[in-house]
């Protein structure tokens, strides 16, 4: 059905990155704007859901649709989205951060809605380049870190960009569509070799700006991974492939381990943890169609919740009011980003384990997370707040929230089902 | 006024192989020409030889615009040429806002240390960084490999038509120096001159095989996030927040 709703799911967050930017200086307000533009949003989502047929319309040439799929993964994103204005309600996430993550949500948007393939990916790199500004964030420091992130992405876009002509044109065949879906995984996702730009970013960047960007721009990511990944069905049954993926992972984890265990900081520990999930998240591109979509989403889901949990933990003071919830949201954030039981992380790590394939691959990627918990567990760092982190006093409503916020995450880890299930709707 | 045809015709000349040569010698000097300078007496700051990106990218993307209509329509073509005029300036400008990499005088010892800069190195009138050593090395040496490449043409593009091997040098060679120049910087500015020549040769590996102008329109833009992403990080790469203040 032709209408302009798609148009308006792509312009309003941009609208709404004006008066954003220009109460910049009245935090709160910025945020209250960007909460609004994505409620709307999401009303806009569930719109598009009661009329018959998808709505559709065309752009210079492009066509942009807002299919069942497009809407489920576009109701994450505003989600997601949300629960970040949130925490920047209580804790400045970064210089600019509420109009830079509005102006994010456009070109992702976009691209989950936009054919051909083709557009849909450059669309995806405008995104990360928005992404990139958000990470940078004020912070002198992380601004190569971002660079290298960004950089990650647009070269492994460019691999997805000629499979996605190979694929249209019938020629997706052979070695080089297998070496390049390979390299666009690895990259685009930041599994081994290719996860040094997360530990940069993990040193430097905000908690916040890290849900943004690895949370719900990966979002986006793995969608049309997924998407071009079911174009070219042989290339998840070769066994090099696979092998390739599972030997990335494994070392993923046994990298984390090691890095865990010599991590002097909390910054660091972060780093490797998400190392670890980083190159477990590449394992979801061996499950074709919606149920790979489903593991990166709960996976995605989990981390950013984790960082959320980190985010708000790592500037809780050490005294005061409802101090002992500090250590507790730091502590309980680190074990879901390393999947472990009983965090909202366990459900996608169970599913990437089993991607594992049994053997001496699982074997060893099992005792490298037990020995990752291990480590996290005897490396302090992972529990205290980075040194340069400023305590803020946290208010009533906070401490409501943060409580709100980790009884969510508990209620997740206890029932990982409940997650999964409304993934799977959600990824159609 | 001459049109797009009556230029292409009085530069008939330098189109196919003399066009891939111009274009990777240049391409070499926008990579390699980074963290390189000459040591001027009675001044502490080298005289930098990174402005030189600037002119070679410029000559880099006007000349590449003779084999990009081997394999799209002109009037595409051209819309990659002014594209590429635009981004030769934002790196001209960007450049110049940066001080090419250089620290600000007058910092002091601690400040100088918190940019993390490379510690330059002198031999005779040049001072250099490791870093450039290794971009120019990878630099000659991709050079080396477009000329092998030259001499044993339909080596991996199989599918070019007669007469039209010079462009699979064009690409690989493109692509082999966007990728020197991307491995060998950490910073955005130089990093990025590389991966606008990584794209570019995609762009020109692309065209051959879908030249429709809805994909011509997508690359343009990538290439022109690319150029303003890097562009924006190297300003915040210059300094620190609280240093300018």
């Amino acid at each position: 059905m032709e209408t302009r709703l798609p148009l308006l799911v792509v312009l309003l967050p941009l609208l709404a990155v004006l008066p954003a930017q220009l109460l910049g200086r009245r935090r709160r307000a910025a945020t209250a704007v960007g909460l609004v533009a994505v409620v709307v949003l999401l009303a806009l989502v569930a719109l598009a859901g009661t009329l018959t047929g998808d709505a559709t319309a065309v752009v210079f040439g492009p066509t942009l649709t807002l299919a069942a799929r497009a809407r489920g993964l576009l109701a994450l994103v505003y989600v997601l989205a949300g629960g970040l204005l949130l925490l920047d309600w209580f804790r400045p996430v970064g210089r600019g951060f509420v109009p830079l993550a509005l102006a994010a949500l456009a070109p992702l948007a976009a691209a989950l809605m936009a054919a051909p393939a083709g557009v849909a990916l450059v669309l995806l790199a405008v995104g990360l380049g928005v992404l990139a500004a958000a990470l940078y964030g004020g912070r002198y420091e992380a601004a190569a870190a971002a660079w290298r992130a960004f950089l990650m992405g647009v070269l492994g876009l460019l691999p997805l960009l000629w499979v996605a002509w190979a694929g249209a044109a019938g020629q997706a065949t052979g070695e080089p569509v297998r070496l390049g879906l390979l390299l666009a995984t690895l990259l685009l996702l930041g599994g081994f070799p290719f996860h040094i730009w997360l530990r940069g970013l993990a040193h430097w960047a905000s908690a916040g700006a890290l849900a943004l960007a690895l949370g719900l721009g990966q979002v986006v990511v793995v969608a049309l991974l997924v998407g071009l990944l079911d174009v070219v069905p042989a290339v998840r049954a070769a066994p090099e492939f696979q092998t390739a993926l599972r030997g990335s992972a494994v070392m993923a984890a046994l990298l984390a381990v090691f890095l865990l265990a010599h991590e002097q900081t909390a910054r660091g520990a972060l780093g490797a943890a998400l190392t670890l999930d980083a190159g477990w998240l590449t394992l979801t591109a061996l499950t074709p169609g919606a149920a790979g979509l489903t593991i990166a989403l709960a996976a995605l889901a989990g981390r950013t919740l984790s960082l959320l949990l980190i985010a708000l933990g790592w500037r809780w003071p050490a005294s005061g009011r409802a101090a002992r919830l500090g250590p507790v949201l730091r502590g309980y954030g680190f074990a879901s980003l390393l999947g472990l039981p009983l965090t909202p992380g366990f459900a996608a790590r169970w599913a990437q384990a089993s991607l594992l394939g049994g053997g001496a691959w699982a074997a060893l990627g099992i005792a490298a997370l037990a020995v990752a918990a291990w480590a996290l567990w005897w490396a302090r760092p992972a529990g205290s707040p980075p040194v340069e982190a400023e305590a803020i006093a946290p208010g009533r409503d906070e401490a409501i929230a943060a409580t709100v916020l980790l009884g969510v995450a508990a209620l997740l880890g206890l029932f990982p089902g409940l997650l999964t299930a409304l993934l799977a709707r959600l990824a159609g | 006024m001459p049109t797009i045809f009556d230029i292409l015709d009085r530069l008939a000349w330098l189109r196919g192989a003399p066009a891939v040569a111009v274009v990777l010698v240049a391409a070499a000097v926008a990579v390699g020409a980074w963290d390189i300078g000459l040591a001027r007496r009675g001044r502490t700051v080298a005289l930098p030889f990174a402005p030189l990106a600037f002119p070679a990218l410029l000559v880099v993307y006007l000349v590449s615009g003779l084999l990009l209509i081997d394999v799209l329509d002109p009037r595409l073509a051209v819309v990659y040429v002014l594209m590429g005029v635009v981004i030769a300036l934002i790196v001209l400008l960007t450049g110049a806002q940066t001080r090419w990499g250089q620290p600000p005088p007058g910092l002091t010892d601690a400040e100088t240390a918190r940019l993390s800069r490379p510690r330059p190195r002198a031999a005779g009138p040049l001072v250099f960084t490791s870093r450039a050593v290794l971009r120019l090395g990878l630099a000659l040496a991709v050079l080396a490999g477009a000329l092998w490449l030259a001499r044993t043409p339909d080596t991996w593009l199989l599918f070019l038509p007669e007469g039209r091997a010079y462009l699979e040098v064009a690409v690989f060679g493109l692509g082999g120096l966007g990728l020197a120049g991307v491995v060998a910087s950490p910073e955005p500015l130089p990093a990025g001159v590389g991966l606008l020549l990584f794209l570019l040769a995609f762009a020109l590996y692309y065209g051959m095989v879908d030249p429709s102008i809805t994909m011509v329109v997508a690359l343009v833009v990538l290439q022109l996030v690319v150029a303003l992403v890097a562009a924006y990080l190297a300003q915040a790469r210059t300094l620190p927040v609280d240093l300018l203040d």
